[in-house]
């Protein structure tokens, strides 16, 4: 029954304002209960202690400060539904993404313009009548080209042609056709690839020899005329402008006036009036 | 916060008519708050700011923590104003928020392990670290001195209590709410919320049992 008492008396002491019983029952439970006595002390005493705590006043700054962060709030929502949406990271990664193609797309058309081009990188661009280019240096190999020396006797050393038909008189067979020297630098660098990418070979420098009646050669061919191993094929120059396209030049049949005169059993050399062709 | 949505509430009309009849009751200004009324929303900051931030501030025994979340419930209540239902008054709903942003607070500092050094003690439920804090028994010259002291050890042993402890007893005891709103405001029953409140007092009985 005691027992009972003080678990009631305790709900109450809880339930009660500090120093404040409301029933008479548990007042009179008090006075005869040691625990509940002391109980009832330390809980007034503690709530006397906590609610003289009292409240703690907010700084005086605290409306301004309020107001700051409203508006800054505000602001921050307009900036947010525009593209202030969008964080730092994404605008990096948008600009990343951008120089990617940028990149992207500048090494496409290098690789492009480099497949349909190939023969630019190294091999001039000069194309030879018989079909297949001549290579560079090679020019001064005589019989070798298809319909070359078809003509020409033994011994004609003076006389010189390519596999091209270009005739390159003063120079032995195996000689190098000296070229001019810019042309040897566009050479050299159309096969570096770089620079111009239009490989140039200049055949123009080269002087060519002039035949006299008491030269030697008329020796050989005492009726005063002497075929020369032109081809008598027409001069084709492919062009090439390095972006794919090309074109070719066909040029007609060089006719010199030996031969015209030789076909029609004149004597050329004597109705020169120079002397000299 | 989110609770706040989520509870169901019927609707009072006695409340409503509260609003209606008298313009200077907090509905009122929250309605005018609504409209762009910054005067009426000023009035409410300057009813609620010192309880609300000394509320915050018991819970946290942080004095500039405790203004930072004031600022940021009635940030809340300014935001969440024309969504708010008058079906509460307006102190339980304001409580309420401050209550969750206290804790919040208390459970970022406690994954930040932020143990005081003195914090040797760990209470018997193992819920937070007990402040190692005996009571200094010389005699004192001042009576003032021995509030202060006193002051200052409850409110110490206060912040060592568990948070779901600590929340109603400083509702019930400090800032003078009866049991029904408390358990609103927390959203539990009343008969929890005076189970906790007596654990409260038994702790700190067992804590300040020097000064008492």
């Amino acid at each position: 029954m005691r027992n009972m008492n003080c678990r009631n008396v305790r709900r109450e002491i809880e339930e009660a304002e500090p120093g404040e019983l409301s029933s008479v029952s548990a007042k009179a439970h008090i006075a005869s209960c040691l625990a509940c006595e002391t109980l009832f002390r330390e809980q007034s005493n503690l709530q006397t202690i906590i609610s003289s705590l009292g409240t703690v006043e907010a700084p005086g700054d605290f409306d301004f400060r309020l107001r700051a962060r409203l508006a800054g709030e505000s602001r921050g929502t307009i900036r947010s539904s525009g593209l202030g949406d969008f964080s730092f990271g994404f605008r990096s990664a948008v600009v990343a993404m951008l120089l990617l193609l940028i990149g992207s797309a500048f090494v496409f058309v290098s690789y492009r313009a480099r497949v349909t081009n190939p023969s630019t990188a190294g091999t001039p661009q000069v194309a030879s009548t018989a079909g297949a280019p001549a290579p560079v240096g090679d020019t001064t190999k005589g019989k070798s080209g298809p319909n070359a020396n078809a003509n020409v006797p033994q011994g004609a050393e003076t006389l010189n042609q390519s596999q091209s038909g270009v005739v390159v008189a003063g120079l032995k067979p195996g000689d190098r056709v000296p070229l001019k020297r810019h042309g040897v630098k566009n050479e050299l660098a159309a096969a570096r690839g770089e620079g111009n990418r239009f490989g140039t070979r200049e055949l123009s420098g080269t002087q060519a020899k002039v035949l006299r009646p008491n030269d030697q050669i008329l020796d050989t061919y005492p009726t005063a005329a002497f075929p020369i191993n032109a081809s008598y094929q027409s001069l084709k120059v492919s062009l090439d402008d390095g972006r794919g396209s090309s074109r070719t030049i066909s040029l007609p049949a060089v006719s010199f006036g030996s031969q015209r005169s030789l076909s029609q059993g004149g004597a050329p050399l004597m109705a020169s009036a120079r002397g000299v062709w | 916060m989110d609770t706040l949505t989520t509870i169901d509430m019927s609707f009072s009309a006695a409340l409503r008519q509260e609003v209606v009849a008298d313009p200077a009751s907090d509905h009122a200004l929250l309605e005018a708050t609504r409209i762009g009324d910054e005067d009426a929303f000023a009035e409410l900051v300057d009813r609620y700011r010192n309880p609300i931030t000394s509320y915050i501030y018991r819970m946290t025994n942080d004095y500039d923590g405790a203004v930072d979340l004031a600022q940021e419930t009635f940030v809340r209540v300014y935001r969440a104003a024309e969504r708010y239902q008058t079906t509460y008054a307006f102190s339980t709903y304001i409580y309420r928020i401050a209550t969750n942003l206290a804790i919040s607070e208390l459970r970022k500092r406690k994954r930040r392990k932020l143990v005081s050094l003195t914090g040797f003690f760990q209470s018997k439920d193992g819920a937070e670290p007990q402040e190692f804090n005996p009571a200094d028994k010389r005699p004192l010259a001042d009576t003032e001195l021995v509030d202060t002291e006193r002051r200052h050890a409850v409110q110490r042993a206060i912040s060592t209590l568990p948070e779901k402890y600590r929340a109603p007893l400083i509702l019930r005891d400090v800032d003078g709410k009866s049991y029904e709103e408390i358990s609103r405001i927390l959203e539990t029953s009343e008969g929890t919320v005076k189970s906790r409140i007596s654990r409260a007092r038994g702790f700190l009985r067992e804590k300040m049992r020097t000064y008492l």
